[in-house]
């Protein structure tokens, strides 16, 4: 009998996640043919066969991340007689099985009994062995327990249907499939559904392609997820426009000061370690909107909650042409430096879908810049349930006057949109005041550099 | 200018065809078995196979000699098995073993035979482009030639074939290689392998020009597109280029449009191009296409077909026992070749 294994795909793989089967028990395979779709470090990949034989058994389940060379299925020779299970027990129990009476191995206060190899799948799935029941002798908790308690196919208890996106973005969130009502087909738990059930879920789409179908062409699965993307945000954005009343200011600042200030800042430095001015606006934002009220929070249940800290989104496009905003969170804690490294590690995670739990939380206001795209002026459309967005626009060369003299500076006009519900022109006024005064002052938002 | 040949009809010698056959058919089998080896950690490193481009190679080649040179890309496996380094060696080149062409210290990217003149795969894109116009200085100024502007080239060169890919083209070493062999008139021929990827980078996406022999052209080289996955065509148009640099007329350039069915490497989820397009591309598989006319012919029939595949298993499978049972290099050997041993590379 042949055994297929848990290829390496390159040096530095020790280890793999099984994300998909895309052959079932009695199913014959070919060599060369696609049977698995692997999770690594670097990328899912399709998987392929080196032999050919009828599927026996497939040994790991999706979602379980085994060591290279593991077995994952068996292979008898072709033509030979495979009892394949029937289809509905392959796919889910309809009348599950009674779990097992499960022995809560922390409720006397004795350490819960697991092996390392438990523990380590339980770190790698996120899951809180003092929350496992274990099944195994004396309560021992097994794996299948971590795998059950993690969302991901359960053993001896009911197992709920999800997609493998559904089940990532659970254990990203923290959320338990069991909770979640499902929307798909049969019931099957989507990530909409993950997302909905989370309080900790953006109300913004995530970059994520979902890869529930790989047989698909990748392009057919871009374009739907794309598709996806943009109906949601068509419909937070027709929501937007629909319940908040916006209004909008807009002010040239000068950036003379400011732009040489960076220039010399960043003369000495190496590429990697410059500041674009981009960091410096939003630098400029953060004290902005920690120094003004009312325009850094929510607005909930038909009121304004303004929010410590100020966490800091920033639409960024995206390759297919779409938008995320996600967040830099306690942006007010960042010096320049290190809010440059925020911003750029948030646009490389969000460009390559690879966002963190923490990057994906509710930002509390928004900035948008498209003036690298050659835009002066920029009227945003407010993300609920923030009741504010400043956008910026292009650094253009402009004539200025200044001290009665007519000079060329280099200029930005920044615009806000703000939510009348939570504030009014007068506040909205002097928040863009602060962040126009910050501007003059770029040394005061770089407290390294001051004197 | 660019001039672009259809398939030749008719020139097929199907001794000649057998032959072809049978050496694809070792590329694919042989690189095939790799990729499992490699799966089952068995090979380390990259490994970047040529599955598909197999007729580019065994048409080139099938113009040179034994004493001209060849300069090769990371993805030159079927280059080297056609340049005669045996099976057996490479595998255990790939293996890490002392047994290897390099013993073990190159690995798949790194073959290289001095005996065989064959001057490396080499793991930098375009690296090899100045080595080949090097390497053809040397032929000039060992038969006597100036090697510089003026040089009105000289007949009975030894040739240097240089192998790169369309992502090699969109480097400065390829504009500077081509204009300064063209300047000097070397007999270099250079095999543009475009299978239409820099990596995960589609052609158009990098380039203005996605006709390559134009770009070749523009430096006087005489450059033009060949079917590179019909070998007839392959070996025709090589065979025309090759003489006409050992005849002195001066570098050519042949852009071989193919394609590879595999992903980049072992490590490449393969995201940036759609099914479809490989299966459209896989219809024109090389091997079949000579397979298939090779039948038609009445030279090959199910159990010829049988031998060859029979034949290649045999090879493949003493290739692996070679490997398997050889030795990684002794410890004490650490240190050498670090400087050359008597002028021993």
């Amino acid at each position: 009998m042949a055994e297929f294994r848990m290829p390496s795909l390159g040096a530095d793989m020790t280890s793999g996640t099984v994300v998909e089967w895309l052959v079932k028990p009695g199913d014959e395979v070919r060599r060369g043919q696609i049977v698995a779709v692997v999770d690594t470090d670097k990328a899912a990949i399709e998987v392929e066969a080196y032999e050919e034989g009828v599927v026996t058994d497939l040994v790991v389940p999706v979602g379980a991340t085994v060591a290279v060379g593991a077995v994952l299925a068996r292979l008898a020779p072709l033509g030979a007689e495979v009892m394949a299970p029937p289809a509905a027990e392959l796919a889910l129990p309809a009348e599950p099985a009674p779990p097992a009476e499960p022995a809560l191995a922390h409720s006397d206060g004795a350490p819960a009994v697991s092996s390392p190899l438990v523990r380590r799948l339980a770190h790698q799935l996120h899951v809180d062995l003092d929350t496992v029941p274990g099944t195994g002798p004396d309560g021992a908790i097994q794996r299948a327990d971590v795998t059950a308690a993690s969302g991901g196919l359960a053993l001896g208890r009911p197992r709920v249907r999800s997609s493998p996106l559904a089940r990532r973005r659970a254990r990203e969130l923290g959320v338990l499939l069991d909770s979640v009502t499902g929307t798909g087909p049969r019931g099957a738990v989507r990530v909409a559904d993950v997302e909905r059930a989370s309080p900790r879920a953006p109300q913004a789409p995530t970059p994520i392609a979902d890869p529930a179908k790989p047989q698909q062409h990748a392009a057919t699965a871009r374009a739907e997820a794309t598709a996806r993307r943009q109906a949601a945000v068509g419909e937070l954005m027709a929501r937007s426009k629909r319940d908040i009343p916006h209004f909008y200011l807009g002010a040239d600042v000068d950036l003379a000061v400011a732009s040489a200030w960076l220039h010399s800042r960043n003369r000495d430095r190496p590429p990697a370690q410059r500041v674009l001015p981009a960091a410096l606006f939003l630098r400029a934002v953060t004290v902005a909107a920690a120094e003004v009220g009312h325009l850094n929070g929510h607005w909930v249940e038909g009121r304004f909650q303004p929010i410590d800290g100020v966490h800091l989104g920033v639409a960024v496009s995206l390759r297919d042409g779409s938008l995320v905003a996600p967040g830099i969170r306690d942006a007010q804690r960042l010096d320049l430096d290190e809010m440059m490294e925020a911003l750029r590690d948030l646009v490389v995670r969000a460009r390559s879908g690879r966002l963190t739990r923490e990057q994906m939380s509710d930002p509390s206001i928004t900035v948008t810049n498209l003036g690298d795209l050659g835009v002066d002026t920029v009227l945003p459309v407010i993300y609920p349930p923030q009741v504010a967005m400043v956008g910026f626009g292009r650094v253009a060369d402009r004539p200025w006057a200044v001290d009665g003299m007519l000079a060329v500076r280099p200029v930005v006009s920044i615009s806000l949109a703000a939510d009348h519900r939570a504030s009014d022109g007068h506040r909205a006024a002097r928040f863009l005041q602060a962040v126009a005064r910050r501007l003059q002052c770029p040394a005061e938002l770089d407290p390294r550099s001051a004197p | 200018m660019t001039v672009i040949l259809p398939a030749p009809r008719g020139s097929l010698g199907t001794g000649t065809g057998l032959l072809w056959l049978r050496d694809m058919l070792r590329i694919r089998r042989f690189e095939e078995t790799c990729a499992q080896l490699y799966s089952e950690t068995k090979i380390r490193g990259f490994l970047h196979l040529y599955i598909g481009e197999e007729a580019v190679a065994v048409g080139t080649m099938e113009a040179l000699t034994p004493d001209d040179s060849v300069v090769a890309t990371y993805r030159e496996h079927g280059q080297a098995l056609l340049r005669g380094i045996p099976m057996k060696v490479i595998l255990a080149e790939f293996y890490g073993r002392a047994e290897g062409c390099c013993r073990g210290r190159g690995g798949s990217m790194h073959l290289f035979d001095r005996t065989r003149r064959f001057f490396g795969g080499n793991g930098i894109v375009a690296a090899g482009l100045p080595v080949a116009v090097g390497l053809a200085l040397a032929e000039r100024m060992q038969s006597g030639g100036p090697g510089r502007f003026g040089d009105p080239g000289h007949v009975g060169d030894n040739v240097v074939a240089c192998y790169f890919g369309d992502g090699a083209v969109a480097e400065g070493e390829f504009h500077e290689s081509v204009n300064l062999a063209a300047l000097w008139r070397l007999p270099v021929v250079f095999f543009c392998e475009n299978n239409q990827y820099a990596m995960g980078t589609a052609l158009a996406r990098s380039h203005s020009q996605t006709n390559l022999a134009i770009k070749a052209a523009s430096y006087e080289v005489p450059a033009w597109q060949v079917d590179g996955m019909d070998v007839e065509a392959v070996a025709s148009a090589a065979a025309r280029a090759v003489e006409a640099v050992r005849n002195g007329a001066g570098p050519h350039f042949l852009e071989l449009l193919t394609y590879r069915f595999r992903a980049h490497s072992m490590y490449d989820p393969d995201r940036y191009r759609d099914k479809g397009e490989i299966e459209r591309w896989r219809a024109r598989d090389p091997i079949s296409i000579l397979a298939d006319r090779l039948r038609e012919a009445g030279a090959l029939d199910d159990a010829g077909m049988r031998g060859i595949e029979d034949d290649v298993a045999a090879e493949i499978a003493a290739a692996v026992a070679f490997a398997e049972a050889g030795q990684p290099e002794s410890v004490a050997d650490l240190t050498r070749f670090v400087t050359s041993e008597g002028g021993q590379p």
